[in-house]
């Protein structure tokens, strides 16, 4: 039996909507949308005259070679951060360098410390929705030996905030059945960070790989998130972000990463004193203009190290206000000679 | 007939409108929701998919006449709050498969051993791999759009798309070869054919 009969054929009980269901339910998303839909929005984006660009580019062999590699690439070309991002950037590069990484000895691990908080959009039975904010604490830990296991220890997660009675009745749906599952920590072993069947993306060999020239750099980003995401300078300001987040980036690829950013259209300085998880940075950021989501990435001015990075909402007409952060992770590290007993291979 | 691109369009004045899009499409994300989480979500994961689509609407590319991608693709994000229910639905998929071919008397009873081994092999494998590659698959396989539509759905290259179905795809019978090695040894005898056969 080939996959496509499998997945398609095999158990396939569903049963269609029928004429009537489908009617009440067009009448209550018709209800629902009266309630939402008041405020028009902007016109509907054509896609990215960036991404034909590219296309074209990499349709010849050789420069299809140096768009890969980041030898040439658009970084740079259209203008980057504002004068105020760019020397909080510059700083925080400058720092960064003359800041120790954790010395992680033989036998021992570093370990990541992260607090995460996320947006969900959930649902009750009744037709009930809602977004409401979980909070999650992770410690990863990182052996200094390749050879050995990393362990991950995943706390239960918890409602951080809810925005009203249907956010709060979804929020409470979804933490009691949580809760029932046990209130455990899930501990998870995995050879080199690789988890769940999940490939580490940020190996020693893929970092060392990376350019250390920004300019570079950054193009090498933009060819990698190719189509990615809203638009070219926002995926690459995510990608940063997701990078420095892991909490392996070496101080000279953190300092590339902190000037490539300096490079990226629309990038300004967002907040002097955000605060995350009780520790106060300066953010830089930059909004993209078709979701309205601010991505920031906060820095510890006088070590140049990432405390975390959030994302803002500007987008209105949902239950959530305008302005709420709607995503943030906050990361520190320091060093452990032990690894908690017992978790599993892959966490199944 | 008007495409949804100029439903969309015309929702953005009148939001009423898109209501005619939910008529269009229901039945198909529902069938989406339904294999992929089971009854009790795909009401829920629909009435949430149209919601979300409702509210970014002004994000729809107006150079993509059909929605149906735009759509499952929203309903993926959404599955992912459903992961719980996904997994029980997995497993019983394998349970089913047992059943139906218990109850298939023509079936030899090497057959329906291979046929239970194969649905278990299955499911084995795609609770083992990256949520990235599963969902290219289940798009492609349960939501039955093609691999432009794969792309669209989940915003990525059509290139990357091909690769991640190939490697999911492979995962998937590595796995099925393997169990049915197992079987074939487990009955005395030698399979013979190669694993990509």
């Amino acid at each position: 039996m080939d996959e496509q009969t499998l997945f398609r054929t095999t158990h396939d009980d569903v049963v269609p909507l029928d004429d009537a269901t489908l009617s009440s339910g067009h009448e209550r998303f018709l209800r629902q949308i009266e309630k939402r839909g008041r405020r028009a929005p902007s016109a509907p984006r054509r896609r990215m005259a960036l991404r034909i660009g590219f296309g074209a580019v990499a349709a010849g062999g050789l420069a299809a070679v140096l768009l890969v590699t980041g030898i040439i690439g658009p970084a740079g070309m259209v203008g980057g951060a504002d004068s105020a991002a760019a020397a909080v950037l510059q700083d925080a590069a400058k720092a960064t360098i003359r800041t120790s990484d954790p010395a992680v000895g033989a036998g021992q691990y570093l370990v990541v410390h992260t607090t995460a908080v996320t947006t969900i959009n959930g649902g009750l039975a009744d037709g009930t929705v809602g977004d409401y904010q979980s909070r999650q604490t992770d410690t990863l830990y990182i052996p200094s030996s390749q050879t050995e296991k990393w362990v991950w220890v995943r706390d239960i997660p918890s409602v951080e905030k809810t925005f009203g009675p249907a956010s709060a009745a979804v929020a409470k749906y979804w933490i009691d059945g949580i809760k029932a599952q046990g209130d455990a920590p899930e501990v998870v072993r995995g050879i080199d960070g690789n988890f769940y069947g999940t490939q580490n993306r940020y190996t020693p060999t893929f970092l060392a790989s990376l350019p250390r020239d920004p300019r570079i750099l950054l193009n090498r980003i933009y060819a990698s998130t190719l189509g990615q995401g809203q638009s070219a300078d926002g995926e690459a300001l995510v990608y940063i972000a997701d990078a420095l987040r892991s909490a392996v980036i070496q101080a000279d690829l953190r300092a590339a990463f902190y000037k490539a950013a300096i490079l990226i259209p629309g990038v300004t300085v967002t907040d002097r004193q955000a605060t995350l998880d009780g520790r106060t940075g300066i953010a830089i950021g930059r909004t993209e203009p078709a979701s309205k989501i601010r991505q920031d990435i906060i820095i510890d001015p006088t070590t140049g190290l990432m405390i975390g990075e959030r994302q803002v909402s500007y987008a209105t007409g949902t239950d959530i206000p305008a302005g709420t952060v709607v995503e943030w992770t906050a990361i520190s590290t320091s060093v452990a000679n032990s690894i908690p007993p017992a978790g599993t291979g892959n966490g199944q | 007939m008007t495409g949804d691109s100029d439903i969309i369009a015309r929702s953005l004045a009148d939001p009423e409108v898109f209501g005619e899009l939910y008529l269009r499409h229901a039945q198909i994300v529902h069938r989406y929701a339904w294999r992929r989480g089971g009854e009790s979500i795909a009401d829920e994961v629909t009435a949430d998919t149209f919601l979300k689509a409702f509210e970014s609407r002004s994000r729809f590319d107006s150079t993509i006449g059909d929605a149906r991608p735009w759509l499952l693709g929203i309903a993926t994000r959404l599955l992912h709050n459903h992961r719980r229910s996904e997994a029980r639905r997995l497993k019983a998929f394998a349970r089913t498969a047992e059943v139906d071919t218990v109850a298939d008397h023509s079936l030899r009873t090497s057959d329906r051993i291979d046929a239970v081994a194969t649905a278990t092999a299955a499911v084995r494998a795609l609770r083992r791999m990256p949520s990235i590659d599963r969902d290219c698959l289940l798009l492609y396989l349960q939501g039955e759009l093609s691999y432009d539509e794969v792309a669209t759905a989940l915003g990525i290259p059509v290139g990357t798309v091909r690769s991640r179905l190939n490697r999911a795809r492979a995962t998937l019978r590595r796995s099925i070869d393997a169990t049915t090695n197992e079987q074939e040894n487990d009955h005395g005898r030698t399979n013979t054919l190669p694993h990509n056969a």
